[in-house]
Order: C-alpha cells, then sequence, then structure tokens
C-alpha cells in the first residue's frame, strides 16, 4: 500500500523525466543526428576537397553533440533504472552496433588531419558514421517491435529485436539523419555542395517522412493494444490533429526549401519534423516506456530520487543548451574550402 | 577453461578491458588541461609568445587524447546496462542518478567548452578564451569527482538500505559523500596530475636529451617540476590515508592487499610482508619476506593495532589475493621512484645544473626522466586494480555479489562484444602512439602567426577556421 501510494504521488514527476529524456534525445537527434548525416552524405561527395568542406562543418561541435546521448543514457539510468538495465539488456547486439559506430567516426574525425592517408580515414568516418546510424534505428526498432520480459529482468533471446518493424525503422532513421545532414551543410555551405545538397536533402527528407508514416501505421498491427489506446475518444481526435500538423509541417518543408533562397529553412524543418514525430511516437507509448509491458510507473526511481535528479539534472539541460548555443554561435557562419 | 566463457566472466572481462583503456585518456585530460590553464595565464601575463607555442603543442596532444576519451567513455556508461541489468536495475536509483550528474554537469561543460578552446582561437575575446579553458579542466575535475562518487559508493554503500531488490536511499547526504569518497577522488585526480607531470617532463627529457628545442623543453619540463614537488610528496600522504580507509571499511580488501591470512593476537603487531607468495588452498604464504609490526603501524599507525587477516572471513567472501598483494606493492614503490625523480630533479635546478647544454654529465638524469614517461599511467592501472579485484566478490561492498548484478545474456554475445573490443582497442592504442609520435616529431610549431587575441566580452563572426585541427 505504501508502494502503491508512493507511485501515486511519482506520477507528474515520471511524466516529467519521460519527457525530459524525450527532449534530450531529440536534442541529440538534431545535432548529431546532423552530424551521423554528413557522415553518410560524405560517401557522395564529389571529390576529397567537397568532403573536406563536409567534414570541416562538423568537427568542432561532434562531441558536444555526442554529449546528448551521454544525458539521455545517464536520464535514463537514473530515473527509470529498470528500463535501462531491460533495454540495453535485451539490445545487446544493436548497442554495440551503435557504440563501434561511434568509436570509428570518432577517432578518424581526430586521426585523418594527422594522417598521410586522409581518404581512408574519411572512408572510416563515414562507414562509422551510418554503422552508428544503424545501431541506433535497431534499438529503437527493438524497443518498438516489444522487449520480453518479466517486468524484472530481459528474458527473450539476443536476436529479437531483428524484426520487420526494425528494418522500417533503419531505412527510416538513414534517410532521416542524412535528411538533418543535407540540411544542415545548405545552410553552412555555398556553391556546388550547397546546390547538390538541395537536392539530396529533398530525397532524404521525402524518403524518411514515407519511412516514418509505414513505421507508424505498423505499429497498431503489432501491439493490439494501441489500437484500442489510439482509437479511443479522445485520442482519436489528437492522432488526427497530430496527422494533420505533421502532414502540414512535410509540406511546409517542401515549399520552403523549393525556394533555393532560405538557407536555415530546410534544417529549421526538419528539426520540426524530427521532434514532431519523436514527440508524436513518445505521447503514443506514453505510459509505456517499454510497449506495452513497463510502464514510467513501474521503471522509474523513487520520488526523492526523480526530485534530486530534476536539481541536478533536468534543471541542467536549458542551462547547458544556453552554453551549446553559444558555442554554435560562434562557429556559425559559412565553411569555405 | 570452461570457467571463463560464462557471461559472467567474460562480462567482467569487458569491463576490466574497457575501463583500463578507457583511464588512460583522463589520466592525461585532467593533466594537460591542467597545463594548458597554466600555459594561457603566462601568456597573457607576460605577453611572451614563447608560453603561446607551448599551449598549442600540448593542445594538440590534448585533443587526440580527448577525442578516444570520448570514443571510449561511451561503452562504460552503456555496459552497466547491457552486461549488468541486474546491478543497473538495483543500484540505478543511486548509481544512475550520480552519472546523470556526471553527464550533465561535467561531461556537457567540457565538451562545450573544448569546443571554443579548441577551435575558436580567432573567434572569441581573450576572456573567453581563458574562461573556456578553465571550463575544460574544471569539467573534466568535476567528471571525475562524479565517477569517484559513484564508485565509492560501491565500494562503501552508506545511507542505503534494499527494498524490494532495489536500492533504497535513507540518506543522501551519506550515499554520496561516503567515507571513501573525499580520499578516493583526492587519491585519483592527483593520480591524474601526477601522470600528466611525468609524461609531459618525460616527452621534454626526451627533446632535451636529442638537443632538439632544448630550451623550448627545458621550460615545459620546469613547469611540470613545479607542480610535481607539491603533487608527488602529497600523493603519498594521500595514499596513506586512502591505505587506512580501506583497512577501516573495506577489512577483506585490505587483507588481500597485504596477503595477510591471521589477525594478530592482542599485545602483538602484525607484521608487513614486502613479498610473499599467497596459497589459496593452506589459507597462508608459501613463503614470504616480512618486518615485524609494520602492517599494525600502516594500518593504524601503532605497533601493536589488531589488522584482521583473511581467515577471519568465510572464504566466499574472500577477494582474491595474488593481484592485490603485488599490484599494490608495484604501486607504492612508484610513487615513491616518482617522489625520488622530483626530488632528484629539484636538487639539480636549485644547484643551478638543470640546463638544457650539459648533455653528456647529464644524459642519465634525462633518460630516467623519459623512461619515466609512462610510470604514472601504470601505477594507476595498478591501483585500480587493486581497488576493484579487492572489491570481489561484491559489486555492491556488502550488499550485492558480482555474480548476482550481471545481465541475461549469451556467452556468445558477450565473447564476441570482448573480442570487437580487444581488437579495436588494441587497433587504437598503436594508432594513438603513432599519430602522438607525428606531433612529437613535428614538434612545436615557431612559424604559425600569433592569433591576435582581443580584450572585450563580445565574439565576433569570422569564418570557419581552415584545416581541420588547428
Amino acid at each position: 500500500v505504501v508502494i502503491l501510494e508512493e507511485k501515486a504521488m511519482n506520477a507528474p514527476l515520471e511524466g516529467i523525466w519521460f519527457f525530459i529524456i524525450v527532449f534530450e534525445l531529440a536534442l541529440y537527434g538534431a545535432l548529431d543526428g546532423a552530424d551521423l548525416g554528413i557522415g553518410v552524405l560524405s560517401l557522395f561527395a564529389r571529390d576529397e576537397k567537397h568532403r573536406g568542406v563536409m567534414i570541416e562543418s562538423i568537427s568542432p561541435l561532434w562531441y558536444a553533440n555526442e554529449t546528448w546521448l551521454v544525458v539521455a543514457g545517464a536520464s535514463l539510468f537514473g530515473a527509470f533504472p529498470l528500463a535501462y538495465a531491460i533495454v540495453l539488456n535485451a539490445l545487446y547486439i544493436p548497442v554495440m552496433i551503435m557504440l563501434l559506430g561511434l568509436i570509428f567516426r570518432a577517432v578518424s574525425l581526430e586521426f585523418g588531419p594527422l594522417s598521410r592517408n586522409r581518404g581512408a580515414w574519411d572512408k572510416a568516418f563515414a562507414v562509422g558514421s551510418a554503422v552508428a546510424i544503424v545501431g541506433e534505428a535497431c534499438i529503437v526498432g527493438g524497443v518498438l517491435s516489444g522487449i520480453k520480459n518479466d517486468g524484472e529482468v530481459f528474458i527473450g533471446g539476443p536476436w529479437d529485436w531483428a524484426h520487420p518493424l526494425t528494418a522500417f525503422v533503419v531505412i527510416g532513421f538513414l534517410f532521416g539523419f542524412t535528411m538533418m545532414g543535407s540540411a544542415f551543410l545548405v545552410m553552412k555551405t555555398e556553391g556546388a555542395t550547397q546546390r547538390k545538397n538541395y537536392s539530396l536533402f529533398k530525397i532524404a527528407s521525402t524518403s524518411a517522412f514515407v519511412m516514418f508514416i509505414l513505421t507508424m501505421v505498423t505499429i497498431p498491427f503489432l501491439h493490439e493494444f494501441f489500437v484500442e489506446q489510439w482509437l479511443s475518444v479522445p485520442n482519436r481526435y489528437y492522432l488526427v490533429l497530430f496527422a494533420v500538423v505533421i502532414f502540414a509541417s512535410f509540406a511546409l518543408l517542401l515549399l520552403l526549401s523549393r525556394s533555393g533562397s532560405l538557407e536555415r529553412a530546410p534544417y529549421v524543418m526538419s528539426i520540426v519534423i524530427f521532434a514532431l514525430a519523436l514527440g508524436g511516437v513518445s505521447v503514443g507509448i506514453f505510459p509505456f516506456i517499454i510497449p506495452p509491458s513497463i510502464t514510467v510507473g513501474s521503471a522509474a526511481s523513487p520520488r526523492q530520487t526523480l526530485l534530486f535528479m530534476l536539481f541536478g539534472v533536468g534543471l541542467l539541460v536549458p542551462v547547458i543548451l544556453i552554453y551549446n548555443m553559444y558555442m554554435h554561435g560562434v562557429f556559425r557562419g559559412k565553411v569555405r574550402e | 577453461m570452461p570457467g571463463f566463457f560464462t557471461p559472467l566472466m567474460l562480462s567482467r572481462a569487458l569491463f576490466a578491458l574497457t575501463t583500463i583503456f578507457h583511464m588512460l585518456w583522463p589520466l592525461m585530460s585532467i593533466g594537460l588541461a591542467l597545463f594548458m590553464v597554466i600555459f594561457e595565464v603566462l601568456w597573457f601575463k607576460t605577453k611572451d609568445d614563447i608560453w603561446y607555442r607551448h599551449l598549442r603543442f600540448w593542445a594538440k596532444v590534448f585533443l587526440l587524447t580527448f577525442g578516444i576519451g570520448v570514443a571510449s567513455g561511451v561503452p562504460l556508461e552503456m555496459e552497466f546496462g547491457m552486461n549488468w541489468a541486474r546491478f543497473s536495475k538495483t543500484a540505478g536509483d543511486f548509481f544512475g542518478n550520480i552519472l546523470g550528474f556526471e553527464a550533465a554537469m561535467a561531461f556537457a561543460l567540457e565538451a562545450a567548452f573544448l569546443a571554443i578552446f579548441m577551435f575558436g582561437w580567432r573567434r572569441v575575446p581573450k576572456a573567453v578564451h581563458l574562461l573556456s579553458n578553465v571550463m575544460v579542466f574544471f569539467g573534466a575535475s568535476l567528471s571525475a569527482f562524479w565517477i569517484m562518487g559513484a564508485n565509492s559508493w560501491m565500494q562503501v554503500p552508506t545511507g542505503v538500505s534494499i527494498v524490494g531488490g532495489r536500492v533504497n536511499i535513507v540518506d543522501y547526504g551519506k550515499a554520496v559523500f561516503n567515507p571513501l569518497f573525499g580520499v578516493s577522488f583526492s587519491h585519483m585526480w592527483l593520480a591524474c596530475l601526477e601522470t600528466t607531470l611525468f609524461m609531459v617532463a618525460g616527452i621534454s627529457a626526451r627533446y632535451v636529451l636529442k638537443g632538439r628545442n632544448a630550451e623550448f623543453f627545458l621550460r615545459s619540463f620546469k613547469i611540470a617540476l613545479v607542480v610535481a614537488v607539491i603533487v608527488a610528496p602529497l600523493q603519498i600522504v594521500v595514499g596513506d590515508i586512502s591505505a587506512r580507509k580501506v583497512v577501516a571499511y573495506q577489512p577483506a580488501k585490505a587483507a588481500a592487499m597485504e596477503a595477510n591470512w591471521s589477525t594478530n593476537p592482542p599485545g602483538t603487531g602484525a607484521p608487513f610482508a614486502v613479498l610473499a607468495l599467497p596459497d589459496k588452498e593452506r589459507e597462508e604464504n608459501r613463503w614470504s619476506l616480512e618486518v615485524p609490526n609494520l602492517l599494525s603501524f600502516l594500518s593504524f599507525h601503532t605497533l601493536k593495532g589488531r589488522v584482521p587477516g583473511l581467515r577471519d572471513f568465510p572464504p566466499e567472501d574472500r577477494p582474491p589475493v595474488g593481484l592485490p598483494f603485488y599490484a599494490f606493492r608495484v604501486m607504492v614503490l612508484i610513487g615513491f621512484v616518482m617522489l625520488f625523480m622530483t626530488l632528484w630533479a629539484l636538487e639539480k635546478w636549485l644547484g643551478g645544473r638543470l640546463v638544457s647544454g650539459v648533455r653528456p654529465r647529464s644524459g642519465l638524469f634525462w633518460t630516467a626522466w623519459y623512461l619515466g614517461s609512462p610510470l604514472g599511467f601504470l601505477a594507476t592501472e595498478l591501483g585500480w586494480a587493486v581497488r576493484e579485484v579487492g572489491r570481489q566478490p561484491w559489486i555492491i561492498y556488502g550488499l550485492m555479489r558480482t555474480s548476482e548484478g550481471v545481465s541475461n545474456l549469451s556467452a556468445h554475445a558477450a565473447l564476441v562484444s570482448l573480442i570487437a573490443f580487444g581488437a579495436v582497442y588494441t587497433a587504437l592504442f598503436v594508432l594513438f602512439l603513432v599519430f602522438a609520435g607525428r606531433i612529437l616529431e613535428r614538434g612545436p610549431d615557431f612559424a604559425s602567426p600569433v592569433p591576435p587575441m582581443r580584450s572585450g566580452t563580445t565574439a565576433r563572426a569570422p569564418r570557419m577556421p581552415r584545416g581541420g585541427h588547428p
């Protein structure tokens, strides 16, 4: 009874923490997502010079951007230890793939400029980025497709995450992060590189959007629970509203990036779409943190920890944002060859 | 050895491998960050551009260590969930919370200001640049602070109780500021400084030996020496306090560190084994070289202090003995060697003989310092081996066994990840040596123009810097 009472008192705090973590992940996707997307795009660069400009545009920024992954991971660990334990245990292989990809991305950016064989390191950077995206997508796909657990520990097998839904998510992430990357490059470059990224951006954003819709349509077929939850009143109206907003945003994105004169619009709109998509999915599965078995309530730390962390971590998020905005401001402007 | 190919042992091996590798980089980045603060302050104060050259030279090494540090640190955070899910589930309320503090307060700070410090030379005014430099040092140190907080709690888990299979924090203050925290953080932080001092001094000694940029590197050497004069003796004092805390709070670990099997009877002193061959089956040392009463003295600063021996603990609660025993001895020995080298250099300096031009007569001195450059790394890694192996068989001392903390894993997945990380980290280590070697081979850059650092506080918005790394 005491535990139940505590759970009830926790309710708003658990929700707050769930959405703080979603916010941290959104920032990670918007910032490091662009870095990783640029890694994939660098495979298609016309020559060394263009590839150099692309890498240059992120070389001061990537580690600060990767910070958000670490902050989100640690927030999840502290606020929802049960979810952290079950998710990372179940998704051992995808997480390993992501980690190895991130290591390759990082060290090739560090070693490349010192190497006599720059080309090989630039390739390692591209491959590392792509591998990291695939790993991250498999994690998300794995969570959405369901994780077997007994409420305490993971009880499935190591390959459970390899599900058709995960394939959709992987393709969607590759296009989605490439969308971020090309939009960022449109903002940071000029001339031929910029023009090329305008066209890549249109392909990537359209494909990403299609994959997102496909994924969203598939989820209810996997977990009947969501059919009930999403189609109940008033949720069905919110669902319609969400669909209208995200379709309208996508139309606006295509419209604004058509002119070619608004250099920031593609990146801004990509972030809006990404945040809407992530926010939509998160609201859709809430209060589950591992759908459809573990809720935020059953995974959460006690109230005291959630409160303590709210001051030590949650309230710091805006502070981190402020000095990161200053840092990004220091490096604003075009990258030239 | 089928016993090794279990998820438990493979997970332990993976964690050992990844922490041993990761430890190398913060060991350099905290110390180098302090050097860079010193150089930048000297540059602004004296307006002598030679300090700018020092700053840029060591910053190049710093950037290389930072990148690998980030890349190898993220896996550690994830491994708690991947390989130690039951531990994470049980202890996340406190442990994950502290890692959250580390990420949000320290790591984020360091990463953002490092960008400004490294790439913002012509973009921000003087004050902002120096502030970024200080923030990098502060962020790196704060990272160590919280990580040591989390680890010390695993050693002495005060302020909590276990309710329904989960750690429940009874007293936050007691859990964070547990009895080991202050001394452990100090010991580690000083280790970071001392390791870097000896690395910088060792590299400088190499240049002096070769007669290349000798004047330049004599300056780096002297700066390192000034700090070492404070750090080297202080570290021995803190080490002593730290060891006595272990005796007080983790007696089984202390007994293993000293290969001390039997408790000394009242009225007698416990002898200190300088060397020994511990035998787990016979519960004694096959042979040992002992100094009477010294262990009582070291443990309690009295000649007859009662030091519990391993036989006082049930066999299933005893840590391994051989590794902690020898690792501890080598670490302590290195600490004294470092102190001796510092005093040697100080004596030379005060005698006016610490100059770059007299190669033949001081060849031994500079060679010793050159060979001393990896000493700090070795001592710190050994110290961690004592701390972590000595904590066994517990993952949270006295509360949860390591075997209870492991994930539901297939041995195959664990083995493949161990091999993958082993291969990748070996390659990274070799590549680091190659590329750091290139930075050192190229030597300091005296040709590039010194950036005109402006006063004031407003950023200007010029173009992006060219050529990747500065």
